[in-house]
């Protein structure tokens, strides 16, 4: 909400003060400024110019080349391709160094070989409006000075002052309102202009009729009619002032309507009393095929549900949302019929959010506006309609209301509840001064009770006892209320299996170099299809951001694919991440999952080889994930998932329950990323997997007898999992064998084709005695032999 | 054999052993060789216990002149194989060996310590959906259909009935409160989702930290103790905080949270020479509130705070943009 700062003194007599002194005192009550801007600032060295000749350009059919008198700046040529320059008029001219909106510079320069030493101005290039409508042509100020600055005629001297109006307080949704908010940070008190009307002799009614049909709907109408206007420009200060806070001038009805909504609030309207059929105006409801055209061109189906304004034959404007095509101002307008209503929020929210027409006025309305705004803003407009277009006001308004209706609430407010909620007490003189500053009626009820009339322009906001506590609070000041601790009861602590997991689980990921990562789970139609999943059965976003965030993804892996790419990109050769994210392959499934993936290098060091991360760098993490678990029935079987490349990927059960998968990316998804090296990874589920975390192991007595050392190392087949090999040691080896690690695993030349040589290091202990020789040496020759008889295993 | 023989025939094995050594851990071989418990000299040691007492006093004397001899040796010998290993200092220069781990993202860290700080004070975490009901997220909270509020929330809508991407925590007060009953001090981190641009400052998926506190005699001063009492312990005691009016619908009375600028109240670019940062919304919990989830107003009171997890990692860390956190560039997740 824009306001300016002398707009605001016409309300409050701010002198001596600037709005940065107001602003810390203005955000604690509740106002933050988001902005303060100073057009002056911005805009330099624009003059007022009067043109004294105009003459065509000798090269150029479309540049005309104007003389303009600038006072005691001498004369200046300009050149101009605006079609609605005249002779004999005041214009703002850009002189040679001028600075105009948006820091557009004007420098003396020529045109098709004509000199132009400056710019004439349009409202657009002094920051006044949105597009530009030719030249400003200052034909309707009394006697401007040629050569004076532009700035006081077009509002460039005053500030503009940008609040963010939260959206419970209508009240501050005008000058008028925020002004009482300034006046109470300030300190000072508010004025109430004077609005002085001379109403003609013709009673409003013999122009106008109104019918109130749905008082609930529609709380208060009021009419007013001024005869005899002349529909043009409004004046220019007017406009610079309306363009300041952001509003379009239109002509002098609609900005007189536009200026008192800013001024007061309350949304206005203007109907052409000719175009209304039978001198009426009946608010009703729509019938259940009523259409109706805005005044935007726009044809809406209505309902029952919608409220409009009607003449005698059909709806001329949709009530409190945007008026009709058919009973618009226009240029012909003779008589004005002048609307100012108080509708139900409810109502005209429902209907301006069911045919999408979000308006001023709308945003107001459904925000709850003053119920006794109706008089002094209908009052009001038509005083500046009267001066502006020299019609005359009828006398009178003609108006319905809902005589139930009791704009001014009554609500009780117990001392001690005040304490209750804020933790201070304040006794009830301190209270009483709050609520009479903020021009509620207090009345005593009991002993620590008050009853409170609530000011109208609060009603929607201030209806229940928490609601003056607040009010309390916003003007004793948050800042004076001393912090405290709450005074807890002690309660049983509980532990989490969840977080016992993700720590273990963390502890693998980590130490084996994968960092972590976070990322969005929308994704595109796709990629879900890439994923082998179908479009219809994941959960959509019905107005995504954009295309790409369409979908809730089913596959968070997919998303780590998208990281991994990005950092290949950026030239990383070493990726390993992970992530603990959701999954949402149905409506009504959200699981966390755990995904991680490696891709790419681990480069040579002093200290090792180079290798392509792969399987082995994915198996460090899940092998240890699974060791976190309870040992016994984890099952592991092929994965049928199309997410995998053929045969390498795995799957991991409990009780037939999925824990775990784990494989090589299939090649079209790593294509679709970019992704030039294999991608290994795999995903777990978190539930499941937490539920299953083993706590603890017992201890296992270890031997304080000295170990014997062995190393075997056989020729196989190639095909032979080291694995096997190893079981058939540590079975033959038996309780004596403490370990058998495979310490080398060598293929090439020194070995006949298909096969490879395996070499174990092998710890024998007892837990009872010192062994002898003889006795390792038997079991050696029994594990030699079974490797033999086994896997046709030779010693090398 | 006669002892002088063997005693000779030790020494000069050991000559020839001691002349041969090269590094600290040949020096510790010889020694045990030729001076431990099942050295010759030792066994020549039992020897003396049935000889004469003429050779038991020669013998010993030329025992232990031997012993002395190659500890005197040994000694000459450790001094010079030290020089040696002198040689072979380690390159400090060179990094340790071993995998390098990894890290946890730095939003993750901040999560924690947040976490940390609040569980010691007594509150539990809570979770809940991100896809949620128009009714936990907006309704129960006070933000009914009817009211503008509603259309401020900027909410990702999915294509189930009355579903969205919840968009703030605040739903997972709702579903704790039907839950159990109060006393209640719990947190619920979590992503959240906001149909809003995506700029420096904004990102349609971010995360909150919200927090509630519900019992007998909650009070707006114990709001701004346990807010001040976090601040201080997470970015030290410098902090000072302001609370402004703010509106949010599931608070009376709400206000918004700014704690002093790491500038010391100068003004910097980071807090754009306010001197504040804004960190979150925080209000006593309105009565409607508690009327939706059973729990008596009269009875019990209660606060609420929300924060905004990625706001304060860019503060802690300096992140200038919000994006950086997703786009997850290793660079930035190996020096945070
Ligand atoms: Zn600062």
């Amino acid at each position: 909400m824009k306001v300016t700062w002398k707009w605001l003194n016409e309300f409050v007599d701010l002198k001596g003060l600037d709005i940065e002194s107001l602003e810390g005192r203005l955000a604690s009550q509740g106002l933050h400024i988001e902005e303060i801007f100073r057009p002056g600032e911005e805009i330099r060295d624009v003059y007022i110019g009067y043109i004294t000749k105009i003459e065509p350009h000798p090269d150029a059919d479309r540049l005309k080349v104007c003389s303009v008198n600038m006072g005691e700046r001498g004369v200046l040529q300009i050149v101009t391709a605006a079609l609605n320059v005249q002779a004999d008029v005041y214009v703002p001219v850009a002189v040679h160094g001028a600075v105009l909106s948006g820091g557009l510079k004007i420098k003396r320069t020529k045109l098709r070989g004509v000199v132009s030493e400056g710019m004439f101005c349009s409202l657009q290039e002094l920051g006044l409006a949105e597009h530009s409508d030719g030249i400003c042509l200052m034909t309707d100020l009394p006697e401007p000075v040629a050569g004076d600055p532009a700035h006081p005629y077009f509002s460039l001297d005053d500030t503009v002052i940008d609040f963010e109006i939260t959206s419970n307080r209508a009240d501050c949704l005008s000058v008028y309102g925020i002004a009482r908010e300034v006046a109470m940070a300030a300190g000072r008190s508010l004025i109430k202009p004077l609005i002085e009307v001379r109403e003609s002799d013709i009673p409003v009614e013999r122009c106008i009729d109104v019918e109130l049909r749905e008082k609930e709907k529609c709380l208060r109408y009021t009419a007013r009619v001024i005869q005899g206007v002349t529909v043009k420009p409004s004046p220019l200060k007017i406009r610079a002032r309306l363009g300041l806070v952001g509003l379009r001038g239109i002509n002098n009805i609609v900005d007189a309507t536009n200026y008192v909504m800013w001024e007061y609030g309350l949304p206005l309207h203007g109907f052409d009393r000719n175009e209304i059929r039978g001198e009426k105006i009946i608010v009703r409801t729509a019938g259940s095929e009523e259409s109706f055209v805005t005044l935007a061109g726009q044809q809406l189906k209505l309902s029952p549900d919608d409220l409009v304004i009607a003449d005698t034959k059909q709806g001329i404007a949709l009530a409190g949302v945007i008026g009709g095509g058919n009973s618009e101002i226009s240029e012909q307008t003779k008589d004005v019929v002048l609307e100012a209503a108080l509708f139900d929020p409810v109502s005209i929210r429902m209907t301006a959010k069911k045919h999408n027409q979000k308006t001023d006025s709308s945003y107001r309305f459904e925000r709850g506006m003053d119920f006794d705004l109706a008089s002094v803003s209908s009052l009001r407009a038509a005083e500046l309609i009267a001066q502006w277009s020299g019609g005359s006001v009828c006398k009178g308004v003609a108006e319905r209301r809902n005589e139930a209706f009791q704009p001014h609430r009554i609500v009780p407010l117990r001392l001690s509840q005040v304490s209750r909620h804020l933790g201070v007490s304040l006794n009830e003189e301190e209270v009483r001064d709050i609520f009479a500053r903020l021009e509620y009626h207090v009345e005593k009820k009991t002993e620590g009770t008050l009853l409170l009339t609530v000011p109208s322009n609060r009603y929607w906001d201030i209806s229940r006892e928490i609601d003056l506590i607040e009010e309390v609070a916003r003007f004793y000041g948050y800042d004076k209320i001393p912090e405290s601790l709450p005074q807890m009861t002690m309660k049983k602590g509980r532990s989490d299996k969840k977080s016992l997991f993700k720590e273990k689980a963390e502890k693998h990921l980590l130490s084996n170099g994968f960092y972590e990562v976070y990322l969005y789970p929308l994704i595109s139609e796709e990629l879900v299809k890439k994923s082998g999943y179908e479009p219809g059965q994941v959960p959509r976003v019905t107005n995504p951001l954009n295309r790409e965030m369409e979908y809730m993804t089913p596959e968070p892996l997919l998303g780590l694919l998208k990281a991994a790419e990005l950092n290949m990109k950026r030239g990383m050769k070493e990726i390993r991440l992970y992530e603990w994210g959701k999954g949402y392959p149905s409506p009504d499934c959200e699981e966390e999952i755990l995904s991680f993936l490696c891709t790419g290098d681990a480069p040579k060091t002093v200290f090792s080889q180079g290798y392509e991360l792969g399987f082995y760098d994915t198996k460090a993490v899940f092998e240890g994930l699974l060791g976190e678990l309870l040992p016994g029935n984890i099952e592991k079987r092929a994965s049928r998932r199309s997410l995998w490349a053929p045969e390498t990927g795995f799957v991991y059960l409990i009780n037939n329950e999925k824990i775990f998968e784990t494989g090589r990316l299939r090649d079209e998804l790593t294509g679709f990323f970019d992704l030039r090296h294999d991608v290994w990874g795999g995903y777990g589920h978190v539930g499941i997997l937490a539920s299953q975390v083993r706590a603890g192991r017992s201890f296992v007595p270890f031997s304080i007898y000295p170990p014997v050392y062995y190393d075997l190392a056989f020729v196989t087949d190639s095909a032979l999992p080291a694995g096997a090999l190893a079981e058939e040691i540590i079975s033959e080896g038996g309780s004596l064998l403490e370990n058998c690690r495979l310490f080398d695993l060598y293929e090439g030349k020194t070995l006949p084709r298909g096969k490879k040589s395996l070499a174990f290091a092998l710890t024998f202990r007892s837990q009872e005695r010192t062994l002898t020789e003889k006795e390792i040496d038997a079991i050696i020759q029994r594990i030699i032999n079974r490797a033999k008889k086994k896997f046709q295993a030779e010693l090398r | 054999m006669k002892a002088k023989e063997i005693i000779k025939n030790i020494i000069d094995d050991f000559d020839r052993s001691c002349a041969a050594v090269t590094s600290s851990e040949e020096w510790n071989e010889v020694r045990v060789r030729f001076l431990g418990k099942k050295s010759a000299v030792t066994a020549l040691m039992k020897q003396l216990k049935e000889a004469s007492p003429e050779e038991k006093k020669a013998l010993g004397k030329a025992i232990n002149d031997t012993k002395a001899y190659m500890e005197r040796c040994l000694e000459e010998k450790k001094k010079e194989a030290g020089r040696d290993e002198q040689k072979k200092l380690p390159d400090w220069s060179l990094p340790g060996r071993g995998q390098i781990p990894g890290k946890v993202h730095p939003l993750t860290t901040v999560r924690c310590q947040m976490e940390d700080i609040f569980i010691r004070m007594g509150f539990d975490i809570k979770q809940g959906p991100e896809m949620e009901t128009a009714w936990h997220c907006f309704d129960a909270l006070n933000i009914p259909e009817t009211h503008p509020s509603r259309d401020e929330q900027d909410t990702f809508y999915l294509n189930k009935k009355n579903m969205v991407l919840r968009t703030h925590t605040s739903p997972v007060q709702i579903r704790t409160m039907l839950e159990q009953k109060p006393p209640i001090y719990m947190i619920a981190p979590g992503r959240v989702y906001r149909n809003d641009v995506l700029d420096a400052s904004h990102s349609p998926v971010f995360h909150q930290v919200e927090a509630l506190a519900v019992d007998e005699k909650i009070t707006f001063g114990d709001l701004k103790g346990v807010i001040y009492a976090f601040l201080t312990e997470l970015f030290g005691p410098q902090v000072k905080t302001r609370f402004d009016n703010s509106f949010f619908p599931f608070t009376e009375p709400s206000a918004e949270v700014y704690m002093s600028c790491f500038c010391g109240g100068k003004g910097c670019s980071v807090c754009k020479g306010s001197g504040w940062l804004e960190i979150g919304g925080a209000g006593m919990v309105d009565p409607e509130v508690f009327r939706a989830v059973n729990i008596d107003p009269e009875r019990w009171s209660g606060f609420a705070f929300g924060f905004g997890l990625e706001r304060m990692a860019m503060l802690m860390y300096g992140v200038p943009d919000i994006r950086y956190f997703y786009e997850n560039d290793l660079r930035m997740l190996k020096t945070i």
